[in-house]
C-alpha cells in the first residue's frame, strides 16, 4: 500500500477543514457548553448523594471521567457512518471501490486529517477546561504520555464501529435510525455519560469488557486517576487493542462482503 | 381566511401524495419504531442508574423526571414531523437548488418544510405519552379536563420552541457556509431540555432557561403540571415563549431569504 | 405596460477569494479577502408580449443573472426591470402567479411523485380552474404526446423526458410571460428537437412571451425570431435572428479525431492545412481537447470538401464530426468586429 496519497489526503482535509472556520467554532461551543451543562448536574448528582460519594467516586473523579470523556468525543468521532451511507444509498459507492486505493484507508486518511485539526481546536481546550472545572490538578505526567496512545487506539476502534455501521446500510434501509441508535448506546455503555462505578456491579463487570468502554472509558482512567502509572494503564491499553484488532479483521472481512455483493450483483 | 384554508387543503394534498408515493412506509415505520426504542433505551436506562444511586435530583424525583422525559419527547414529535427538512437546507443553499422555492405563488417556509413529511417522527407521541401516563399515575396527578387542555396547550407551545431553534439554526445557512455544525449544536442542546432547570444556578439558568428557551421544552411545561402551585411566574410564560420564539425564527428565515436571493447561487 | 422593459441594470457581487495552500488556509481563518464581480454590467431591453427572444452567450456572460432578476429573485444594483407592470423583485409572490419558469438540469415537478401529481399540486398552488387544467393537459399531450409520461414518477424520467413535463409545468397555469434558462442542456440531439417543437408550439398557442437563454446557436436559431447576445455583462447585440444568422450561419466547426497522432503530426496537420488554403485567415484552430482538434471554418469561402480531402490524405484522422459554429467563435469575431 502506497503511503504517498494518503498522505496528500491528510493533507488536503485539513486545509478544507481550516476552511470551514464556523464549524470548529460551534464545535468547541457545544463541548464547553456541554462541560457547563454537565458540572452543574454533577454538581447536583452529588448533592443529593450520601457522603458525596457515589459507586466509590466523588465528584472531582466523576466529572473528570465524563468531561475527558466528552472532550473525546470531539476528537474521535468520525462522520465515516454518514458519509458512508450516503455513498452507498446515492450509489457513488461502486466509483469508490473501483479506485486503486482502498475505500477504508482513504476514509480512514480523510478522518484522521479531520480529527488531529479537532484535537487541536476542540479537543485540547476541552481537555484543560474539564480539568479546571473538576477542581483536581494537572494530571501526572506519565498519564498524559499514556493517554496518546490511548487515544489512537479508541480513535481507530470508534472510526472502525463507524465505518461498519456506514456499510450496514447495504442491509438496512433506515440509516439515520441505525446511526441516532449506535450513537445513543455507545454513549451510555461506554461510561461517557454515566460513569461505569454507578452502575450496580454485575452490569459494571460486564460494560467493562464490552468494546466500547475502549472508547471512553479507558482512556479517561488512564488520564484522571492519578499515581496509575504504567502497571495500571497496561491492562486497559491491552484491551483496547485487542477490541480494535477484532474488529479491524470484522472490518475487512465485511467490506469484502460487500464488495463482492456487488460486483455480484452489479447494482 | 381563505389562505390558511388553502394550505391546509395543500398540506393535505401534499401529505396524500406523500403517503402514495412510500409505500413500504408501513414496514418503514415498524423498523424505525424499533431503532428509536434502541436509541430511547440507553439513556433512559442511565437515568435509571442514576437515580439506583440517589433519591432525587436538585429536589426532582424519579417519577417527576420521567414525566418530564415524557412530555419532552411528545413536544418533540411537530418538529420531527413538520420540519425535518431543516437539515438539507446547507445542501440546498450551497448548491443552489434553493432557488426554485422562489418561483411559486407560496409562503416559502411552507413550501420548504413541505417537501420532507417525516412519519417515523409520530413514535415519539405513544412513547413519550406512556412515560408521562406511567409518571403521573405514581405521582397521583388527576387528569381533569382542565389539565389535559393545559398541557395540549403547553405541548403546543413546547414544540413552538424546539421548531423555533432548529429553523433558527438553520436559517443560518443563508449567512454560514457550514450551518450544519450549527443544527449539530442545536440538537445536542436541545437534548438538555430533560433535565430539571434547577440544577442551574444564578446566571446560568437564565441563560440556559430563557435565553436559548430550553427550559420551556419540557421542564417549565411539566412544573406548571405537577406542581402548579409552586411553579412561580416562569413556567407561565410558556406560550409567550412559544410564540416568540417561533415568530423570530420565523423572522431569522425571512431576512436570510430575502439576502440569499440578493447574494444569489 | 406590458411585456418586459430592462433599463440600465446592472448586478454586482462580492466574492470571497481563498487563498492558496495550507498556510493560506490558515490566514483564511483570521482574515477575509474579497473582489467584487460585475455579473451584469448595464443592460437595457425591450421585449414585446408574445416575442419568443433567445438570450446567448458564453457561460458567465450573466445570462442566468439576467433571468434570476427577472424572475423577482435577485435584485438588481441599480436600474429598471418591469414585466407586465409588474416590478418583479417587489412583489415576488403576486408576481410569480403570472410568470413560469424553468432552469435547466434543476427539477421544479416533485421528485418523487407522478407527473400527472405534480400538475395536480400546481392546479392548487396556482388556482387553476377545472377546465383550464384539462384544456392544457390535452394541448400537451397534442403537441408532445406526454400523456403516456403522466402516471411516471418524475424520477423515473429521463433527462429529456423530464425537460418536457418542466416546460409543460412551466405554462400550466397560463402565464403571460415564460423564463426558460438552459431548457436543452445536456440533452441529445433526437430529444432536443422535441423540446424546441413544445417550445415553439406553446409559445405559438398560448400567445406568452418566452425569453430563452441557451449557449447552443442551434436552439436559438431555430426558435428564436430576436437575439440578444451577452458577454461579460454587457448586451453585444439585438437584433433579428436573419441578420445574426447571415453573419455567423456560414461558420462551421469541424472536428477531427486525432487520438494517436503525435503532436509534431497535429502541428504538422496544421500547417500544412493553412497553407492549402488560399485565404488561411478565415481558418481558426482551437486547442486538441479530449483527443478531437476543432477547426472552425466560413463554409461559404472554403467548402467543405476542399479543407477536407488534403487533411484526410496526408494524416490518419479516425473520424469527423461538423457542428455549428461555436459560442466562443461568435463572441471572438464579434470582438473583431463581426457585426460592423
Amino acid at each position: 500500500m502506497r503511503r504517498k496519497p494518503y498522505l496528500g489526503t491528510i493533507r488536503n482535509e485539513i486545509q478544507s477543514s481550516l476552511a470551514y472556520r464556523g464549524h470548529f467554532l460551534f464545535s468547541l461551543a457545544g463541548t464547553v457548553i456541554y462541560l457547563i451543562i454537565a458540572y452543574f448536574l454533577w454538581k447536583a448528582i452529588f448533592a443529593a448523594s450520601t457522603g458525596g460519594n457515589i459507586g466509590g467516586v466523588g465528584f472531582e473523579r466523576a466529572y473528570l471521567y465524563v468531561g475527558i470523556s466528552m472532550s473525546l468525543a470531539g476528537i474521535i468521532q468520525t462522520s465515516v457512518d454518514w458519509s458512508l451511507s450516503r455513498l452507498v444509498t446515492s450509489g457513488d459507492i461502486f466509483r469508490s471501490l473501483c479506485r486503486p486505493q482502498d475505500l477504508m484507508a482513504t476514509l480512514f486518511a480523510e478522518s484522521v486529517g479531520d480529527g488531529l485539526v479537532n484535537c487541536a481546536v476542540v479537543g485540547l481546550p476541552a481537555l484543560v477546561l474539564s480539568f479546571a472545572l473538576s477542581g483536581a490538578g494537572l494530571p501526572d505526567l506519565i498519564n498524559v504520555i499514556l493517554f496518546i496512545p490511548a487515544v489512537a487506539i479508541a480513535f481507530f476502534l470508534n472510526f472502525l464501529i463507524d465505518f461498519m455501521t456506514g456499510l450496514s446500510v447495504f442491509a438496512l434501509q433506515s440509516s439515520r435510525g441505525v446511526m441516532n441508535a449506535k450513537d445513543s448506546a455507545i454513549l451510555v455503555l461506554s461510561g461517557a455519560l454515566v460513569p461505569l462505578p454507578f452502575y450496580p456491579p454485575g452490569v459494571r463487570a460486564v460494560l467493562e469488557w464490552l468494546p466500547f468502554q475502549a472508547l471512553y472509558n479507558a482512556p479517561a482512567r488512564i488520564l484522571a486517576d492519578g499515581g496509575a502509572g504504567l502497571a495500571d494503564a497496561l491492562p486497559f491499553l491491552a484491551r483496547e487493542a485487542a477490541w480494535a484488532v477484532l474488529f479491524f479483521i470484522l472490518a475487512r472481512i465485511l467490506l469484502s462482503a460487500g464488495q463482492h455483493k456487488l460486483v455480484v450483483n452489479g447494482g | 381566511m381563505t389562505s390558511i384554508r388553502r394550505y391546509g387543503r395543500l398540506y393535505r394534498l401534499l401529505f396524500a401524495q406523500f403517503l402514495k408515493s412510500r409505500m413500504s412506509y408501513r414496514t418503514d415505520f415498524l423498523v424505525s419504531l424499533v431503532f428509536m426504542l434502541l436509541w430511547f433505551l440507553p439513556s433512559f436506562f442511565s437515568v435509571v442508574v442514576l437515580f439506583a444511586n440517589i433519591p432525587s435530583l436538585a429536589g426532582w424525583s424519579l417519577e417527576e423526571l420521567v414525566f418530564v422525559y415524557g412530555f419532552y419527547m411528545m413536544a418533540m414529535a411537530p418538529n420531527g414531523l413538520f420540519f425535518q427538512n431543516v437539515w438539507q437546507l446547507p445542501t440546498q443553499i450551497r448548491n443552489g437548488g434553493f432557488i426554485k422555492y422562489y418561483f411559486r405563488p407560496l409562503n416559502m417556509l411552507f413550501y420548504y418544510m413541505s417537501e420532507i413529511i417525516d412519519i417515523n417522527s409520530l413514535n415519539g407521541i405513544p412513547l413519550g405519552a406512556g412515560l408521562m401516563i406511567w409518571a403521573s399515575i405514581k405521582l397521583g396527578i388527576v387528569w381533569t379536563a382542565t389539565r389535559i387542555v393545559g398541557t395540549l396547550v403547553l405541548l403546543a407551545s413546547a414544540s413552538l420552541v424546539v421548531c423555533a431553534m432548529m429553523l433558527a439554526a438553520a436559517s443560518t445557512a443563508f449567512w454560514l457556509t457550514n450551518s450544519h455544525s450549527l443544527l449539530n449544536l442545536a440538537s445536542r442542546f436541545r437534548e438538555n431540555a430533560r433535565y430539571p432547570m434547577t440544577i442551574f444556578k444564578g446566571g446560568f439558568r437564565f441563560a440556559f432557561s430563557v435565553l436559548v428557551p430550553i427550559g420551556f421544552i419540557a421542564f417549565y411545561p411539566s412544573q406548571l403540571i405537577i406542581h402548579p402551585e409552586g411553579a412561580g411566574i416562569l413556567p407561565w410564560l410558556t406560550p409567550v415563549a412559544g410564540l416568540v420564539s417561533f415568530g423570530l425564527a420565523c423572522l431569522v428565515w425571512t431576512m436570510g431569504a430575502r439576502k440569499w436571493s440578493g447574494t444569489g447561487t | 405596460m406590458n411585456g418586459i422593459q430592462i433599463k440600465d441594470v446592472t448586478k454586482h457581487y462580492r466574492v470571497l477569494k481563498r487563498r492558496e495552500g495550507l498556510s493560506g488556509s490558515v490566514r483564511d481563518l483570521f482574515s477575509r479577502n474579497y473582489s467584487v464581480v460585475k455579473a451584469v454590467d448595464g443592460i437595457s431591453l425591450n421585449i414585446e408580449p408574445g416575442e419568443l427572444v433567445g438570450f446567448i452567450g458564453p457561460n458567465g456572460a450573466g445570462k442566468s443573472t439576467t433571468i434570476k432578476m427577472l424572475s423577482g429573485v435577485l435584485e438588481p444594483t441599480s436600474g429598471i426591470i418591469e414585466v407586465d407592470g409588474f416590478v418583479p423583485y417587489r412583489q415576488r409572490r403576486r408576481y410569480v402567479q403570472h410568470i413560469g419558469i424553468v432552469f435547466g438540469q434543476r427539477t421544479q415537478l416533485w421528485w418523487d411523485l407522478a407527473v400527472i401529481e405534480s400538475f395536480k399540486l400546481l392546479k392548487e398552488v396556482y388556482g387553476i380552474d377545472d377546465a383550464a387544467f384539462t384544456r392544457n393537459l390535452g394541448i400537451f399531450d397534442e403537441i408532445a404526446g406526454l400523456k403516456e409520461l403522466y402516471g411516471k414518477p418524475v424520477r423515473n424520467l429521463s433527462l429529456g423526458q423530464r425537460m418536457l413535463c418542466e416546460i409543460a409545468a412551466s405554462f400550466i397555469h397560463d402565464p403571460s410571460t415564460i423564463f426558460l434558462d438552459e431548457p436543452t442542456i445536456g440533452l441529445d440531439v433526437e430529444i432536443r428537437s422535441k423540446v424546441r417543437t413544445i417550445i415553439k408550439e406553446l409559445n405559438r398557442v398560448k400567445g406568452a412571451t418566452v425569453l430563452l437563454s441557451s449557449h447552443d446557436v442551434g436552439d436559438i436559431e431555430s426558435l428564436a425570431r430576436r437575439i440578444v447576445l451577452i458577454d461579460k455583462g454587457k448586451i453585444l447585440y439585438d437584433g433579428p435572428t436573419e441578420k445574426f444568422n447571415g453573419i455567423f450561419g456560414r461558420y462551421r466547426t469541424l472536428r477531427l479525431d486525432v487520438h494517436g497522432l503525435s503532436e509534431s503530426d497535429i502541428a504538422r496537420l496544421k500547417a500544412e492545412t493553412a497553407a492549402h488554403v488560399q485565404k488561411n485567415k478565415e481558418i481558426v484552430f482551437g486547442e486538441v481537447s479530449s483527443g478531437w482538434l476543432g477547426l472552425s471554418f466560413d463554409q461559404d469561402k472554403i467548402p467543405l470538401l476542399e479543407l477536407l480531402t488534403p487533411i484526410l490524405a496526408a494524416f490518419a484522422v479516425k473520424d469527423i464530426k461538423v457542428e455549428e459554429i461555436e459560442m466562443e467563435e461568435v463572441i471572438r469575431r464579434v470582438y473583431e468586429g463581426a457585426l460592423g
